[in-house]
């Protein structure tokens, strides 16, 4: 029997394996139960959910005594916890951050609101037993050796990292450039390979993809509801959801949802696709709040189990916060500058093709030849600034843009900075023969190298 | 699983789980009732469907079989790792034996089934490959009760009484 620290073990509390509690009644009959995941709550404490009120629930009440079993996900190692109920939570960051975890899982597998998170019953551990005779000892020679963790990529200093993100936030002049300045800097400098920001639109019910990182396309405009899925939950919850090996959560998941569906219980939603890596492991979201506004969602996949521990969550909170705050500085400055250097305005071809643009007022949507472009506030805009185009403006700006009622921007919080950039970035994709040409700070032109033909159908 | 009306013996269902391998852990308590936790390597169901058979280490598992010849009271959950299909037996311990021939074919047979369904989920064949394979005793004890602990909707519920 070791002094408790349970820090020592943290690996075992990530969900990984499936852990043990035992406990007893106050008549003395035992009762033995999977659970999904310990949490680790400090060095002397863990919790675990509750879900719904079960014989365990029943016998810590009467006997508060229980002994969890879990293993070391990296080196297969068991351990008992000697446990003693203290307290359950209904409330509070503990609590939160259980039932984001859940919801998380549950919504992704399309069974939101059919399970959530009743109490966080939190122990106090006793004691900590390395178990004996579960692993024999390894023989030299016979089989190859445990896999040790991947090795992370080098992890600087962090506050050397810190000062980086800082750095390249403040030298940021627009937003666009701010997101891809630290989404390559999380590559760079910790590993970080496939991350995107998401921002929460005017409605504020919905968020869209502003920046990715490492997922090949780079997925602009892609919306999620909140609420929906893993990173709608983080937006809904506001509360990081950290998931070790996604394989096996969402296993869980779609097996409860299998059996839910055949006893003919709550009607359920499809599976949401995973955000970006089909075949992702491991999954980190932070909420991007300022002031207790959601600003959006800082969006983080690895193909690794364990990609992410307790170390990231905490470091890449304050990296949220930094870039939250700065998010909203960019998107609500509305002064302009003449951008440095020598300006490049795009040449047309010598025989310009010719795009088709139509516009359904409908619903403010763009197509182009035929293929859907943007809609809402960013197709109103387009447009407005096509026809301006074709009275023979070229050059606007931000504030001229946020001035005009007819695109019907919010008075405050108007995101029109992260709409300009999915606009052009849709562009991009879409039709680069009509491109949105920074001119400085909240200053663009419109160049077009092709020939329009415009349609406008109700 | 479907649930037979109070059957007086364990059902197919359970014997074919048992067999198609599953985890197996196993809680007893001592006189101040402090619940102890441990695994088995494996199950058996014996032709009775009553008697359930779990295999422990030699060298561990002291407090569980000290509170099995205290007090006798046992309980058992058995899950199969690539369903989550999950089900927890109560029962009083019989006797504590040496292995037989049956014991080792049962053991042997639960064992490679679940070790080949958590190849398939990830851990790695040198772990599997280091798992206990004895010597190991035998721990015969008769069930009573069968609870459905599979997560979903009829988790909790009694499926059985024997």
């Amino acid at each position: 029997m070791r002094a408790v620290d349970l820090h020592a073990l943290a690996p075992c509390f990530e969900g990984v394996i499936p852990s043990t509690i035992a406990t007893c009644s106050a008549d003395g009959v035992p009762n033995v139960a999977m659970l999904s995941q310990v949490h680790l709550v400090d060095a002397t404490h863990v919790a675990l959910s509750r879900q719904f009120f079960n014989k365990t629930t029943r016998n810590f009440a009467e006997n508060p005594l229980a002994t969890v079993w879990v293993w070391n996900p990296l080196t297969f190692e068991t351990w008992r916890l000697r446990a003693r109920f203290e307290r359950s939570e209904t409330a509070g960051s503990l609590f939160e951050s259980m039932a984001a975890r859940i919801q998380a899982i549950a919504s992704h597998t399309g069974m939101a609101g059919v399970f959530r998170l009743i109490a966080s019953d939190v122990f106090e551990v006793l004691a900590v037993e390395r178990v004996e005779g579960v692993l024999m000892p390894p023989v030299p020679g016979s089989h190859a050796p445990l896999p040790a963790r991947p090795e992370p990529p080098e992890r600087r200093p962090e506050l050397w990292v810190l000062q980086r993100i800082s750095e390249r936030v403040n030298a940021a002049e627009e937003l666009d450039a701010l997101l891809d300045s630290v989404l390559q800097t999380l590559d760079e400098d910790l590993g970080l390979a496939h991350a995107s920001v998401l921002l929460a639109d005017e409605s504020g019910q919905k968020l869209f993809t502003v920046a990715s990182h490492g997922f090949g396309e780079s997925g602009a405009g892609a919306e999620v509801a909140f609420g929906e899925g893993l990173i709608g939950t983080v937006a809904k919850e506001r509360r990081p959801v950290r998931l070790s090996r996604l394989s096996d959560d969402l296993r869980a998941g779609r097996g409860v949802r299998d059996r839910v569906e055949k006893a003919g219980g709550a009607a359920l939603r499809p599976e949401i696709p995973l955000p970006g890596l089909p075949d992702a492991q491991s999954y980190l979201g932070l909420p991007l709040v300022v002031r207790n506004r959601l600003v959006g969602v800082l969006s983080l996949e690895a193909r690794d189990t364990l990609s992410f521990d307790a170390w990231h969550q905490d470091f890449l909170a304050i990296v949220a916060n930094q870039l939250a705050m700065d998010i909203e500085q960019l998107a609500s400055q509305d002064h302009e500058a003449p951008a440095p250097g020598a300006r490049v305005t795009a040449k047309p071809p010598a025989e310009p093709r010719t795009r088709r643009l139509c516009f359904y007022r409908s619903d403010d949507c763009v197509f182009v030849d035929d293929e859907y472009l943007i809609r809402n506030l960013p197709g109103r805009i387009l447009w407005k600034l096509l026809r301006a185009h074709q009275q023979g403006r070229t050059e606007f700006t931000n504030r001229e843009l946020r001035l005009d009622a007819s695109l019907g921007l919010p008075e405050l919080k108007d995101n029109l900075e992260s709409r300009l950039i999915l606009l052009r970035k849709r562009l991009e994709q879409k039709c680069p023969d009509i491109r949105l040409a920074r001119r400085g700070r909240g200053r663009f032109a419109l160049e077009l190298c092709c020939a329009v033909e415009f349609d406008e159908r109700p | 699983m479907a649930a037979p009306a109070s059957p007086a013996v364990l059902s197919d269902d359970i014997v074919r789980l048992v067999e198609s391998g599953v985890m197996v852990m196993v809680a007893t308590r001592d006189a101040n009732l402090t619940p102890e936790c441990s695994l088995s390597f494996g199950a058996r169901v014996h032709a009775d469907r009553q008697t359930v058979t779990l295999y422990f280490p030699e060298v561990a598992n002291d407090a569980t079989r000290a509170n099995l010849l205290a007090d006798g009271r046992v309980a058992v959950v058995m899950n199969r790792p690539r369903d989550e299909v999950t089900v927890q037996l109560k029962g009083e311990f019989l006797r504590l034996r040496p292995m037989d021939s049956d014991d080792l074919a049962a053991h042997t047979r639960c064992q490679q089934n679940v070790e080949a369904q958590l190849i398939s989920l990830g851990v790695p064949p040198a772990v599997c490959a280091r798992f206990n394979r004895g010597p190991l005793v035998a721990v015969d004890f008769r069930a009573r009760d069968v609870f459905n602990q599979t997560p979903g909707p009829d988790a909790g519920k009694r499926v059985a009484t024997l």
